[in-house]
């Protein structure tokens, strides 16, 4: 080990700390050499901004007079369906609500204009949201209908909670079929004309350390233009993914549960999405801090597109069906150059995540280490490892019938 | 006065053979950027972009008006709310004329307006939304 996260910290304070993004580390690298590149830099910053579904927010209102209890009623926010299952005035909205009256795909492709992710951008950037609620009234909590504009800088808690995010590595979507399909993939035309991918690639967190090995539970990230913290792997992590020589996966693998203070964040960094024909969700920023603490670490930040493989998946067939059917293997190389060679056919390829804000993210993560308003925290814990045996499964369908 | 237009010609099958385009670049002196053509049902649809003197122009469309050739001002389409885009890319793979490019330098996503044909696939499919319709 060449140095410790706490000798990083006092090297932050003191503004000395040398810091790099995950793309600049690659040529100073090969000028400087590994050895010596491990002694002098201190930190790589990663990023990564895309749509990721799995977000949402819990937000405490504060009590009206007299008191209403929201848990076991009903609760909108811009019309938009939250969650109303707790104490008294706490609620949930996750990215992928819509309001009751929205058509869906009643008309196919539906539009999805505004949903859940949509509310919490507005949210963020500081709009008055509506809020209507209709409970049943109990002797503590009388109250059985409220309607009021509420705004988050008068809110308790507004806490941004995504539960799986920042996915290493993701599929490339294709359609074999002869007509367009409308996916969480974005728009697929027939015969394979296009195709569509969703990774920062060789900036993405998870990339950059595969192994999590500095990426672990309490690591303090970049989220949504502040700053939230990682609380355990995410929904569907799947450290057993098949890897390459380099450790990396070959397909999705691992993921990140996170959290962090909305009051804090930017609408900047969480973009309310509207995918046609699939619905709505939020595109949430993320960058998460590299410690060099030895060569190995940094070994593993040097990865590079032409390093990286994802696996070309049919989203007319073998994904709804899931018959684990892969066409390919292409390279994020090929997937940033345009196009892709699938089997001696080239399709044009166009990417849902933006690369151009997962390096914005990477670049100021480096500038609020460097000015020192960004510190590194040690892991407490770490994710689910590979060869741990943590995996995950399709569910195992049980007829009803069997239990009724 | 030189001006930049952008248009969409609507005709019928039998007009197709007729040096329509021919006559408005050798007679009007008007320059002409073709976008799109097509022929479905023997309605035939072509989008260009024209660039030359307001007069030529009059006098061109003029002509096509009296050749029974419908002509539809596309000019003032599409644009782009700048602040709300992210720059993803989505709408590389989706835009039936070409018009969004990859700068690869800063991995943007540039809108090349000329090339737009105001089809207006992206309004709905542009996935923060930042593409609308001029009015
Ligand atoms: S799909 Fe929309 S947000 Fe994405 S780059 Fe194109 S115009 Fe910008
Ligand atoms: S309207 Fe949008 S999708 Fe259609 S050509 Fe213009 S830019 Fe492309």
């Amino acid at each position: 080990m060449c140095k410790t996260i706490a000798e990083i910290n006092a090297k932050i304070k003191e503004g000395k700390a040398v810091v790099m993004t995950a793309e600049e580390i690659i040529p100073y690298t090969k000028e400087h050499g590994l050895k010596n590149t491990a002694k002098t830099v201190d930190v790589v910053t990663t990023g990564t901004f895309g749509p990721m579904c799995s977000s949402g927010a819990y937000i405490n209102t504060g009590q009206p007079k007299p008191k209403i209890k929201f848990g076991g009623g009903t609760i909108t926010l811009n019309g938009v369906q939250a969650y109303a299952g707790f104490a008294a005035v706490d609620l949930m909205i996750g990215a992928g609500a819509l309001p009751l009256d929205d058509p869906r795909n009643r008309r196919h492709p539906g539009d999805f204009d505004y949903g859940g992710g949509h509310v919490i951008e507005d949210l963020v950037s500081g709009k008055d949201i509506a809020l209507v609620s209709h409970a049943y009234g109990t002797d503590c909590y009388p109250r059985k209908e409220l309607q009021a504009l509420i705004n988050i800088k008068d809110l308790n808690q507004a806490v941004l909670c995504n539960f799986r995010n920042g996915y290493q590595n993701y599929n490339v979507a294709v359609n074999k079929s002869g007509e367009t399909i409308y996916t969480y993939m974005g728009i697929l035309k027939a015969y394979l004309a296009n195709a569509n991918y969703c990774s920062a690639g060789a900036l993405s967190p998870l990339l950059n350390d595969p192994y999590y090995k500095t990426i672990g539970i309490g690591t303090r990230i970049f989220l949504g233009g502040g700053q939230g913290y990682i609380v355990s792997a995410g929904t569907q992590h799947n450290p057993e993914a098949p890897r390459t020589e380099n450790g990396v996966p070959t397909s999705g693998a691992g993921t990140l549960a996170v959290t962090g203070d909305l009051k804090n964040m930017k609408s900047r960094y969480l973009v309310g999405t509207s995918i046609i024909g699939y619905g709505t969700t939020l595109s949430v920023g993320i960058g998460i801090p590299i410690p060099i603490l030895d060569e190995e670490i940094l070994q593993y930040t040097l990865v590079e597109d032409k390093d990286i493989y994802a696996p070309v998946i049919d989203y007319s067939e073998d994904y709804p069906l899931n018959t684990g059917k892969v066409l390919g293997n292409v390279s994020y190389a090929d997937l940033r150059s345009g196009k892709i060679n699938l089997n001696g056919r080239f399709i044009p390829t166009a990417a849902l995540s933006s690369l151009s804000r997962a390096r914005e993210i990477a670049d100021e993560l480096r500038r609020s280490i460097q000015n020192a308003s960004f510190t590194l925290t040690e892991m407490l814990e770490p994710l689910p490892q590979a060869g741990s045996g943590y995996s995950v499964h399709g569910l195992k369908e049980r007829p009803l019938e069997e239990d009724f | 006065m030189s001006i930049e237009r952008k248009i969409i010609l609507h005709f019928s099958a039998e007009k197709a053979d007729k040096p329509l385009v021919n006559k408005l670049i050798r007679d009007y002196n008007l320059e002409l950027n073709f976008l799109h053509a097509s022929m479905e049902n023997g309605v035939g649809t072509m989008v260009v972009g024209v660039v030359g003197s307001s007069e030529d122009y009059d006098k061109g469309m003029g002509y096509l008006a009296k050749v029974g050739v419908a002509v539809e001002d596309i000019s003032r389409g599409i644009y782009r709310n700048e602040d709300r885009c992210t720059g993803c890319g989505a709408c590389i793979g989706f835009c039936p004329s070409g018009a969004f490019t990859l700068d690869k330098q800063t991995a943007n996503t540039v809108f090349n307006s000329n090339r737009c044909i105001s089809c207006g696939v992206c309004v709905k499919a542009c996935l923060s939304r930042c593409m609308h319709r001029k009015f």
